[in-house]
């Protein structure tokens, strides 16, 4: 089960009060937070890219040229809107905010888009 | 006493459970963050049998809230759970419960108040309520939601009071943070805690008699009827004071009633504030009087009815010079509340407030320690100018924070 | 480029930026996407609670593109409605308006004020995100919340089939009124580009968006389930457009209502008789919206009309 964490020793708390020597980022806690596990990242505010590596460590889509038939299917589908156009006719993801679902390497229909689940 | 069970549980947890110990007969809700999960766990509770109630899962609060009206009519105990915009949204069914003397539990997960859209911890949205009626406890930790949700029925079914309760928690501090508790069995429970026998006036069935809500009541009894509901209110104190003190006899644990004073004894600053923040001000009370400074802290347990003989006397005896009252809203409520209490004391201190921890800005113990400091700078000195009003807002400052 | 996403292609015009904070699979991110091309930048937009969740947080603002004030849950009808006259007012006649409302919003805690808009005739669109339950408070149930579907006040599973919003608005003499799916994107951005039309205001828009979060697929699926919604009948898509009524015809077979319940984990409960219980739904609703449109249309002289074009 969680466990109660002591950051610091009651008196050397006391020690730093009587000093006058307050730093600004110690916190002790007596009752620990428990997050009760991120419905999704998104959720947590953090950016796409901080989120995904966080919790999604791993994952990512790639488009192999050589494979895509210019569809526009995963530009279509792309629930966030990462997939761009790109030269001639091609698409790429931009990988700064994509959160890596695999919608668009399902939906492809010449499997040109690897998933890849870390 | 009999063995209960030592476990970890966050608040939604506790208050769930306590609500199911207390065998509540009906819930009507609709779901908001942070208090969703109470909603949902004696959702649970039913479908696997642990619990015996009525449920409604609600199109909106106030639908849910006028639920819980027909339930207490039918003569259920009734419970409830909701936050911020959703207790906003049945503000309109909230008086109508008061007048009809209707009593009941409702807990609210303290959460700031749109715009800007926040959702994180704050206390408006109870303190806006005020004036409703209501009754109005504050919890400091997990183990006071339970406790106070099994006290509260015993205090709203009284038959002096039946005024009905919010149980007001910290949303997020308190209904998302695990704590090590005291799990009362449900024997306990019963021992301490009666079924709901409403009188014969008290509800309505097919063939018994009473009214409610007579309609079109023109001015000849309305104020006597505030009258009898104010006077229902003022019970409360004495009733909340008494229950505290029969829950201890029975559990071993308490409250201290109205108002729980913590090394006030010739305190020069006292801090009074209300809710889970105190757990972090009794904290840095404990530092500072171990490096020899005199100060002490003041938490209100029952914001409704506001404790003021309590307050008047436990000042009184501290001779504090300054205080410093702290809050979770950005008007003044708690403030105005205190300084409106203190005027009948001869030699009353100075009062300043603070609105911290706005939308869960995170309030540490070296904030509570710089507050203490600047009431120690200001007590005494005519530095602060007269005739204004004290309050101030916390906001990021260099290194200070709020 | 597929020839059918050729029309939504024209429009290079992104309105929804990425960096909104919705979750990974979202299937209203693609509704809400599609639905902006084809209103185009002349648009206000009110947003509901899991919509939010794509206009970003603060301080990241992914739908800076376009206003949108945020209202309260259950406030959206009345806010449309101000904002339309306030338009007209300001002789802005020719901005669309657009409300993305959740189910929840729509059907229930806000019901009583998208009743009054409608009824009141305001030339809004009012397009509902329907994820089939309170997803953005964590997946309690709604009256949109499918049959025998497992969410975090129905742990056993809900018990009544869902409220049908198309034909509740339908019955308010709405001009038009259609459902899509986000597995066919094509078929939102023709949808929302007639409902564009003033003479079609008020119109009323319903689509189904997966929420794996709370429906537990796999987030990579959520596209196949909208699709695997439309092809097993459980989500008919139409359309009744100011006294013409049609069935929108999909590519694919018909496919089982097995397949659909399997992709998804909130009904990994569900037994046989369930099934059955679900296939006697599907097919009463599509009678059910056989019989009503019958009733509004003045393009079916008899049931037999709208079996020809029947899906499924």
């Amino acid at each position: 089960m969680a466990e109660i964490k002591v950051v610091r020793k009651f008196d050397e708390v006391v020690d730093m009060v009587r000093k006058r020597q307050y730093s600004y980022h110690w916190r002790p806690q007596y009752v620990e937070d428990l997050a009760e596990g991120p419905r999704c990242c998104a959720c947590m505010g953090v950016p796409a890219s901080e989120g995904a590596d966080f919790i999604m460590k791993g994952y990512g889509v790639t488009i192999v040229k050589e494979k895509c038939v210019k569809c526009g299917a995963c530009w279509v589908y792309c629930p966030l809107g990462v997939v761009r156009e790109a030269e001639d006719g091609y698409f790429e993801i931009d990988h700064e905010y994509c959160r890596p679902c695999g919608i668009c390497a399902h939906e492809c229909p010449a499997g040109a888009i690897e998933f890849n689940k870390g | 006493m009999s063995k209960s069970d030592r476990t970890y549980m966050r608040g939604n947890q506790a208050a769930a459970e306590a609500a199911r110990l207390a065998r509540i007969e009906f819930m009507g809700a609709y779901p908001i963050p942070p208090s969703s999960e109470i909603m949902e766990s004696i959702r649970t509770f039913i479908m696997e049998g642990r619990l015996k109630a009525g449920f409604i899962e609600a199109d909106g609060e106030k639908s849910a809230q006028m639920a819980c009206f027909a339930a207490v009519c039918s003569g259920c105990r009734t419970f409830n759970a909701t936050s911020a915009q959703g207790l906003l949204y049945m503000h309109e069914s909230l008086p109508m419960m008061v007048g009809n003397r209707m009593p009941m539990v409702m807990i609210v997960g303290n959460r700031s108040v749109f715009a800007p859209h926040g959702m994180l911890n704050d206390q408006t949205d109870s303190i806006m309520q005020r004036d409703t009626g209501w009754l109005q406890l504050y919890c400091e930790t997990v183990q006071e939601i339970l406790d106070t949700v099994i006290q509260g029925y015993k205090i709203v079914e009284n038959p002096a009071v039946k005024i009905p309760l919010m149980v007001c928690a910290d949303g997020y501090w308190l209904t998302h943070s695990l704590e090590n508790i005291t799990l009362p069995t449900q024997k306990q429970v019963d021992a301490f805690l009666p079924p709901y026998r409403p009188g014969e006036t008290d509800y309505i069935s097919p063939g018994g008699l009473s009214l409610f809500t007579s309609f079109g009541l023109m001015d000849n009894w309305f104020s006597e009827f505030k009258y009898q509901e104010r006077a229902a209110i003022s019970n409360a104190l004495k009733v909340i004071e008494e229950v505290d003190a029969e829950f201890a006899s029975y559990f071993g644990r308490s409250y201290s009633g109205l108002l729980d004073a913590y090394r006030t004894e010739g305190a020069e600053v006292v801090i009074v504030g209300m809710g889970s923040i105190m757990a972090t001000v009794r904290y840095a009370v404990d530092i500072m009087r171990s490096a020899g400074r005199k100060v002490g802290m003041v938490k209100i347990r029952s914001f409704r009815p506001f404790p003021q003989e309590k307050l008047l006397s436990v000042i009184g005896a501290s001779k504090a010079r300054m205080l410093v009252v702290l809050e979770k809203t950005h008007f003044g409520a708690l403030f105005d509340e205190v300084r409106s209490a203190l005027y009948d004391l001869d030699d009353h201190p100075r009062i300043m407030g603070y609105g911290v921890g706005l939308n869960g800005r995170n309030v540490e113990p070296y904030n509570i320690i710089d507050l203490f400091e600047q009431a120690f700078v200001h007590s005494g000195k005519a530095s602060l100018p007269k005739g204004s009003r004290l309050y101030f807002i916390r906001t990021k400052d260099k290194g200070v924070g709020g | 480029m597929q020839k059918r996403f050729r029309e939504i292609f024209q429009v290079k015009d992104e309105l929804m930026l990425a960096g909104g904070r919705s979750c990974i699979g979202c299937g209203g991110g693609i509704l809400t996407r599609m639905a902006l091309k084809a209103v185009g930048r002349n648009t206000l937009l009110s947003s509901g609670s899991c919509g939010t969740n794509t206009t970003g947080m603060f301080p990241v603002g992914a739908m800076s593109t376009l206003p949108v004030p945020v209202s309260i849950l259950g406030g959206a009808g009345a806010a449309l409605s101000g904002m339309e006259v306030a338009a007209r007012t300001k002789g802005l006649e020719d901005a669309n308006i657009l409300g993305i409302l959740g189910d929840g919003d729509a059907g229930d805690i806000g019901f009583g004020n998208l009743s009054g808009c409608f009824e009141r005739g305001h030339k809004v669109i009012v397009i509902v995100q329907d994820n089939q339950g309170y997803a953005a408070t964590g997946g309690q149930r709604s009256g949109t919340t499918q049959i025998k579907a497992w969410t975090r006040s129905t742990p056993e599973g809900k018990s009544r089939p869902p409220k049908y919003l198309p034909l509740i608005m339908l019955a308010h003499d709405a001009p038009y009124v259609a459902t899509c799916s986000v597995a066919y994107p094509e078929d939102i951005f023709a949808k929302v580009k007639k409902a564009t039309r003033k003479e079609n205001q008020p119109a009323f828009i319903h689509c189904i968006t997966p929420c794996p979060t709370n429906w537990k697929n796999e987030p990579s699926m959520s596209v196949e389930v909208a699709r695997q919604a439309v092809t097993c009948g459980i989500w008919p898509l139409w359309e009744y457009e100011r006294g013409k009524f049609t069935r929108t015809r999909v590519p694919g077979k018909p496919t089982p209502i097995e397949d659909y319940v399997r992709l998804q984990g909130r009904f990994k409960h569900v037994t046989e008789e369930d099934v059955e219980e679900m296939r006697s739904y599907i097919k009463s609703l599509n009678e059910k919206i056989d019989r009503f449109l019958y009733a509004y249309s003045e393009n079916l002289d008899s049931g037999a009309e709208s079996n020809k074009k029947r899906r499924a």
